[in-house]
């Protein structure tokens, strides 16, 4: 780039193309040399914390690895022999299938509700003419999202205790139930709790991107419509909705790329010891048999890893769709 | 407001179809709002509450006393993890900001020598991690489980905020930066005087998201420290193992009060999200505005 009010070149000339790829690479090192050593830092916690770790893919390819006595990565080498049954288990462990269920019901409702909430919640919130009213819910709806999971769930679990819990109180006293309902105690009910508390929490703030994509749209548009009599629903349908499809299909997008994973944080906070076994996730179920049980250190690191290469393929495939229909990277 | 008033459109004739509309609009968003703060209420109610009412407690405090605000307050295990959190929250927050934005500065530049090796150096560990076992070792080797360093180690790396300073960094005027070279700046100097105060939007915006996830963030901890090493835990993970203990070594007090401690806790540690919200506020206002502005 050539700056044309001074003629300096500022950034890169074009390339001499009879300099080697090396001597490129050694002027541009040596013209910026003053400040290259400014990515040492990242680069050294990204090594250690990231790519580090990344050796321990080894252990899932042995035949057993004896995590006790303070062995490290490095004993990968030495303990049990070169296997692959440890992918083979992947498939006959029973929990992998109940959580991987788990998993992907409560993502899929997730994209079926919990998606188009906001969206709803935006679209009917522009629709409110009078500033402080919308900024005021906006405010207040936002909160939810900046208070962390264990509270969330704290907080339901209080009102909705079976000893003096809130709920439990006007439930009984309406005459709904005859009886106070555990409700974080029961299987039945942990999926909708999940599904109820992602949209307590999320909505509000998730309405945020498609409010301002809808309040960024020309308002002679709906000027017209009004005055060629279309009604509010109209409108929507035909202004609002296909001005806000690319912002739609972004977030679309990015909510299957984290399709394998329901929230670690959210699932792990809310599972009592009732509901601890039958309603794991994959995040949490990782959990278990790294940290909590850990029987089968190799098996537990196949898991990882495996889950680990899902999601990248995934967030690599959502990033390429989105590149092709609306020209974004995500990265 | 008056402006806004003015700006209604003409009401022509309210379509009955609209009227049902607007029905249906308010119902939602007011059933939405009640739906978000009465829990909350009954927290707010519940930790200024004696805990003998508490059966007849819904969204107002009763046998209002201060007890259990006193109890969490004076609770050593409470104190020592939200300061854990506070020590925690300052250091990554200045760590991976710091870090983020000084390695994305030389990759801001079009011809910083083997950008694409570089980038694909730090956007692959933002796409693919080996687990949660060979980080669990590897912490172990440095003897880092069971403290706070290994959160605080663990959370500094942030990619994503890489790559949002990277972009904001590309728009900035080189010219700004030469001058600041002809007058002698080292790269440091420039760096810190020159390019931080011209970014500080999304300095802010980093700076912020990084305070709230450190701050409510509990799935670091709860891998690498376990519960016989209570001292060292962050207070969101004091928070999941108070709220989802089943301790039954309590007193008579304690017994009656549980809920009302739990509800305390739950305020007392909101206390620095509160502090920090007026920004997503002013947030807030700024998106309704760049609408108006161009609507």
């Amino acid at each position: 780039m050539v700056n044309t009010e001074t003629g300096r070149s500022t950034q890169l000339t074009p390339l001499k193309k009879k300099n080697g790829f090396f001597r490129e690479e050694a002027r541009r090192f040596k013209k910026h040399r003053s400040i290259i050593w400014f990515i040492l830092p990242a680069a050294f916690m990204v090594a250690l914390f990231g790519y580090i770790p990344m050796s321990g893919i080894l252990i899932a390819f042995r035949s057993n690895f004896n995590i006790y006595g303070g062995r490290t990565i490095a004993d990968a080498w030495a303990s049990g022999t070169w296997t692959l049954a440890n992918f083979k288990l992947l498939f006959q462990d029973a929990t992998v299938l109940l959580a991987l269920k788990n998993t992907l019901i409560i993502n899929l409702v997730g994209i079926v509700i919990v998606f188009p909430l906001p969206i709803l919640f935006a679209l009917f919130l522009a629709d409110i003419k009078t500033p402080w009213v919308s900024k005021l819910i906006l405010i207040v709806t936002c909160l939810p999202n900046f208070l962390s999971w264990p509270i969330v769930v704290g907080v339901f679990q209080n009102f909705m205790s079976p000893v003096d819990g809130a709920l439990n109180n006007i439930l009984v006293k309406l005459g709904f139930i005859s009886q106070p309902f555990y409700f974080f105690g029961s299987n039945a009910w942990f999926k909708t709790l999940v599904i109820f508390l992602k949209i307590w929490k999320g909505t509000g703030w998730s309405s945020i991107i498609f409010y301002a994509a809808i309040a960024s749209i020309d308002k002679s548009f709906f000027e017209a419509a009004t005055l060629e009599g279309a009604s509010k629903i109209k409108r929507i349908w035909y202004i609002t909705i296909p001005t806000i499809m690319p912002t739609i299909a972004l977030m679309l997008v990015m909510n299957l790329t984290y399709i394998m994973s329901a929230g670690f944080e959210q699932i792990f906070a809310m599972m009592t010891s009732a509901t601890r076994y039958d309603q794991h996730t994959i995040d949490t179920y990782l959990y278990d048999i790294s940290i909590q049980n850990r029987k089968n250190v190799p098996f537990a690191t196949v898991l990882g890893v495996v889950n680990g290469l899902i999601a990248m393929f995934l967030m690599l495939g959502g990033n390429k769709l989105v590149k092709k229909t609306l020209g974004k990277s995500l990265w | 407001m008056l402006h806004a008033v003015r700006k209604k459109p003409m009401r022509i004739k309210s379509s009955p179809g609209d009227i049902v509309f607007d029905v249906i609009k308010i119902a939602v968003l007011a059933l939405f709002v009640i739906i978000i703060v009465f829990p909350m209420l009954n927290v707010l109610s519940l930790s200024v509450s004696n805990g003998v009412y508490n059966a007849n407690i819904t969204f107002f405090p009763r046998g209002w006393t201060f007890a259990s605000l006193k109890y969490v307050l004076t609770d050593s295990a409470f104190i020592r993890s939200f300061l854990n959190s506070l020590m925690l929250t300052v250091v990554v927050t200045l760590a991976s900001n710091i870090f983020m934005s000084m390695a994305a500065y030389p990759l801001s530049k079009e011809d910083c020598p083997c950008k694409k090796g570089i980038m694909m150096f730090f956007v692959i560990v933002m796409l693919f991690s080996a687990g949660i076992l060979p980080g669990y070792l590897l912490m172990r080797a440095l003897k880092l489980t069971n403290t706070i360093w290994s959160v605080v180690l663990v959370s500094i790396t942030n990619v994503y905020n890489l790559l949002l300073f990277k972009t904001n960094f590309e728009g900035l005027p080189s010219e700004v930066e030469e001058a600041a070279r002809i007058d002698g700046a080292s790269s440091i100097q420039l760096f810190f005087r020159i390019v931080v105060p011209l970014s500080l939007p999304i300095f802010a915006s980093c700076i912020f998201f990084t305070i709230v996830g450190t701050w409510n963030s509990y799935g670091g901890a709860v891998m690498y420290i376990d519960s016989a090493h209570a001292k060292a835990q962050p207070l969101a993970l004091y928070l999941y193992r108070l709220l989802t203990s089943t301790d039954s070594s309590m007193d008579s007090w304690m017994i009656t009060n549980k809920s009302n401690v739990q509800a305390a806790t739950i305020l007392i540690s909101l206390i620095p999200i509160l502090l920090i919200y007026p920004y997503v506020i002013k947030y807030i206002k700024s998106g309704l505005t760049i609408g108006s502005v161009k609507g």
